[in-house]
């Protein structure tokens, strides 16, 4: 029978998600958690059923009024958990933009241009690649007034080594490609070039990489955050940890104070590497690590 | 008793897009000290079948038919007989010469666990037989051969110790995989009379798209779309074709002017009928029925209704 | 070039590289104090420079020679960090470099066993999971190295201790002998006390490099050289162990090598949460108080360790694979 054409649409529709998610559960899973926590995100202040910086009865267990108990201060968990969600992805994704843009950058022109600017930035990201990044990225927080924005400019300019190395590797392949000679003997720019073909051939390994780069960004801010370097005024999951750890809820065994945040740093970080899944096959991760 | 004994052997590959039959209903019969060629282009299924009949292939490919060795059917073998059979009693000389040995391995070494493996000899002794064996294939420094790694050799000195290697077991049945592939004419020529000076003792079934080397076995086999489209004794059918692709093959070697045969190998050849009918010149009405190999002459037999 | 010389050429060159990346590193480490925000005195000397008198404060700032040009601070920075002087800790009233000595040693006696049997156990563990690909064990040990490479280290660290320590008491938490001890009682003491962040620390690295491994493994068992091993009738056992962990092994070696520098970073969180005195605790309370010198030392000192790590790894490495440094490499000689 034929169908009219919205009902095709909504068949095809239907057909592909249904599809997808049978083909590869672990990517629809993932996308389906970040959007939950997007969401959450977003209408943080409708969700949450107090305001987090409100006080009260202090270490109080986990109630109906009270989901998630109360920290030392009588806060509200589970309302500082929604707001964090805020605060811990905002990080993530700007830290991850950041570093992003660089490796791509770094890793394109050295892969493209090849020569002295190869010999420059790949042996500057080898260079970074050896400092171990977090006693660093201590140091430049401690230097650095504790707020949101300093931590993603940290976080993101120490982050990018491992996109330029594997953008560049991918790049000298793609600069072998037949077309890409042809294009260049036909007289097209090398910026035209760059961004209508290098770039079109290597964003499968660049969308993959940036969903790593915020998953890797998420847990720098939260190491520094459970350091102590945090943004006092925008409490992320993992300056939770650092109050619940330094102000007693460790020693004291509250533990509905610091293992909420910590599994939401754990879900958010598997749903972005299972974004990277391909099909049954495994995950990009292998290569990209 | 043969040798070698193959019969109705097909292979089908399991691919994302359906099975895929990569050999079908192949006979062969191989005699002591006989020497066999397989000729055929690429994806014809050559290889398919010399790997089929040391049951190498994957898991994804599905077997059907037997390989009878000395009297055994290899598909019954315990995984015990399989492994003392192979490199042993037959032994293969693997195609890309550069990509078949460990890069991180001394040849020495990789030629003598074979020889160790095969019980031929063991410790000192199956070092003396590598280095005498790499003498045979014309290194005129074995020893520095024998302590090399393989990323220090070029294409034709791994060819050469490969040849070395795989025949230090005097195995009973050499299958050689395009052994002169990439090869320029002087080195194919060198290899090709080493080939038949270091197998003069064994069978041989050798796996080439290049008719000069087939010359060198008493027999040769034509295969096409995973078929024996014409098998006999070398002189008869290099001389006296009897199907229009084996002519098309004689007419496409360089010396004859590099004649290609019209159209395309269609590789799943999924229609019914005579599988070259698509590129034959000669093609006729009858030609949509399948043709069944026939004996047109003594030892010399053809899938073609009108040869 | 004979191989010996090709060798030494290509350890030479490593030896130059990571003498330029030190001297970055230093450089950087120079430049970080003057060019952040904020008096420079106080970025140099910590927070508590504002509570000391002001002759000792003369004192450092002539020693420090802030007031000179700055060329000359470079060289004289250079010179004291040739002699491994990395100033003076006014909170804690001691030179940088004899706190961090003591707190190394111990965040050292952390970090080795962990590598050691972090990278045993991932290589035992890869090898099964990548020779069964697919299978059930592979599955599930890939699942959880995905799930601990997930997870970070100080909320694995501190559900351990509240499990193991608080709960079940089975491990003692905050020190790292009882003290009362010694020889080889002292020895099994440390060990009793280190045994949980040793483990954690392991499991860490294991979980990782097992990624690397099984991918290694994957790649490798896909080459042709491999089922020209299967043709020669070499059992399974034997292309495994010989033909397939030989050629995973200079893979291994340099990731172990990049890895380490995680690893100190995670040496650092769980020292804290176990409240061990180590580096970790060191920065941390540095970081509480602002003290400036010694963040900037122990990030020197640990910069170095990671350094000279990846340099013996490099140098291994070269041994393990006969093609590196070798300038025959693509070599025809017929």
């Amino acid at each position: 029978m034929e169908l009219s054409l919205p009902g095709k649409l909504i068949k095809r529709l239907s057909d592909t998600g249904i599809k997808s998610l049978d083909q590869n559960p672990l990517r629809s899973l993932g996308i389906i958690i970040l959007t939950v926590l997007v969401l959450a995100a977003v209408f943080a202040p409708y969700l949450a059923p107090h305001d987090p910086k409100q006080t009260g009865i202090p270490h109080q267990s986990p109630s109906s009024e009270h989901l998630l108990g109360t920290n030392d201060l009588g806060q509200d968990v589970f309302s500082e958990l929604i707001y964090g969600t805020r605060v811990s992805l905002t990080i993530g994704f700007l830290s991850g933009i950041i570093s992003i843009v660089i490796g791509v950058t770094v890793g394109i022109f050295a892969g493209y241009f090849r020569g002295w600017a190869e010999e420059l930035l790949m042996g500057t990201t080898d260079v970074f690649l050896l400092i171990p990044s977090l006693p660093l990225m201590i140091i430049l927080a401690a230097y650095l007034n504790p707020s949101m924005w300093n931590i993603i400019v940290v976080v993101g300019l120490l982050g990018w080594c491992s996109t330029a190395r594997l953008v560049h590797s991918r790049v000298l392949q793609v600069r072998e490609m037949q077309f890409i000679e042809s294009t260049r003997a036909l007289g097209y720019s090398d910026i035209y070039i760059i961004i209508r073909h290098v770039l079109v051939n290597t964003k499968d390994i660049i969308y993959a990489k940036f969903s790593l780069a915020v998953a890797s960004a998420m847990l720098s801010e939260a190491s520094l955050s459970f350091l102590g370097l945090g943004d006092p005024l925008n409490i992320s999951w993992g300056e939770m940890i650092h109050f619940a750890f330094s102000r007693g809820g460790f020693a004291n065994d509250l533990w509905w104070w610091y293992l909420p945040p910590g599994l939401m740093i754990c879900v958010t970080l598997l749903a972005f590497i299972m974004l990277t899944m391909e099909g049954r096959k495994d995950s990009k991760i292998l290569e990209l690590i | 008793m043969s040798l070698l004994k193959v019969r109705d052997l097909s292979v089908t590959f399991d691919t994302l897009q359906g099975p895929f039959k990569a050999i079908e209903g192949i006979d062969l019969d191989m005699e002591e000290l006989d020497t066999l060629a397989i000729v055929g282009e690429s994806g014809c299924g050559k290889s398919v079948l010399g790997h089929a009949t040391m049951r190498l292939l994957d898991d994804i490919a599905v077997v059907r038919g037997s390989v009878i060795y000395r009297g055994r059917e290899v598909y019954a073998m315990s995984q015990k007989e399989l492994l003392e059979m192979r490199g042993k009693a037959i032994s293969l000389v693997p195609q890309s010469p550069s990509a078949s040995f460990n890069p991180v391995i001394r040849i020495g070494k990789q030629i003598t666990e074979l020889i160790e493996k095969a019980g031929v000899a063991h410790g000192r002794e199956a070092e003396e037989r590598a280095l005498s064996y790499l003498d045979y294939v014309g290194f005129s420094d074995p020893h520095a051969i024998f302590d090399s790694y393989p990323h220090r050799m070029s294409g034709g000195m791994c060819e050469r110790a490969l040849i070395a290697m795989s025949t230090s077991t005097e195995p009973d049945l050499i299958i050689a995989d395009e052994p002169t592939k990439g090869l320029d004419a002087l080195s194919r020529k060198n290899i090709l009379d080493m080939l038949q000076r270091m197998t003069a003792g064994s069978s041989l079934i050798m796996i080439t798209h290049d008719l000069k080397a087939a010359a060198m076995c008493k027999r040769v086999a034509v295969m096409y779309s995973g078929e024996i489209v014409e098998i006999g004794p070398t002189r008869v059918v290099l001389e006296h074709p009897a199907h229009q692709y084996t002519r098309g093959l004689i007419d496409a070697q360089p010396s004859k002017g590099m004649k290609p045969i019209p159209g395309r190998h269609n590789i799943s050849h999924k229609s019914e009928g005579c599988r070259f009918r698509n590129r034959c010149e000669l093609v006729q009405s009858e030609c949509v029925r399948h043709p069944l190999l026939r004996e047109i002459e003594e030892g010399h037999m053809v899938r073609c209704h009108y040869a | 070039m004979s191989l010996a010389k090709g060798r030494a050429r290509f350890f030479a060159g490593k030896a130059l590289r990571y003498g330029i990346t030190l001297v970055i590193i230093l450089s950087i480490n120079f430049a970080i104090p003057r060019a952040m925000p904020g008096d420079p005195m106080i970025n140099l000397l910590g927070e508590d420079a504002v509570r000391v008198d002001r002759q000792m404060l003369d004192e450092l700032r002539a020693q420090y020679g802030l007031d000179r040009p700055i060329q000359d601070q470079y060289i004289e920075y250079m010179l004291g960090a040739g002699r491994l002087d990395f100033g003076y800790s006014i909170h804690k009233n001691l030179k940088v470099t004899e706190l961090i000595y003591d707190r190394f040693f111990w965040t050292l006696v952390l970090i080795f066993p962990s590598i050691a049997i972090g990278g045993l156990l991932a290589l035992v563990l890869g090898a099964i999971a990548g020779f069964r690909q697919g299978s059930k064990v592979d599955r599930l040990l890939t699942g959880v190295s995905i799930f601990m490479y997930s997870c970070p280290s100080f909320l694995f660290a501190m559900v351990i201790v509240t499990i193991f320590s608080f709960h079940l008491g089975w491990f003692p938490l905050g020190n790292i002998s009882s003290g009362r001890t010694q020889g080889f009682a002292y020895l099994l003491d440390i060990g009793y006390h280190l045994f949980l962040p040793v483990a954690i620390l392991s499991a860490f690295e294991a979980a990782y490099i097992f990624l690397i491994v099984r991918n290694s493994i994957t790649q490798i068992m896909g080459e042709y050289f491999i089922f020209v091993a299967k043709a020669k009738g070499l059992s399974a056992r034997v292309i495994e162990l010989r033909h397939v962990m030989r050629n995973v092994l200079p893979q291994f070696i340099s990731i172990m090598a990049l890895n380490f520098g995680f690893m100190v970073s995670g040496a650092l969180i769980i020292e804290i949460v176990f409240s061990l005195n180590g580096m970790g605790t060191l920065i941390y309370d540095s970081v509480m108080s602002r003290d400036y010198p010694v963040l900037q030392g122990a990030f020197v000192f640990l910069t170095i360790f990671v350094l000279a790590a990846n340099f013996l790894a490099d140098v291994l490495y070269g041994i393990t694979d006969p093609r590196i440094g070798d300038s025959m490499n693509t070599g025809k000689m017929i």
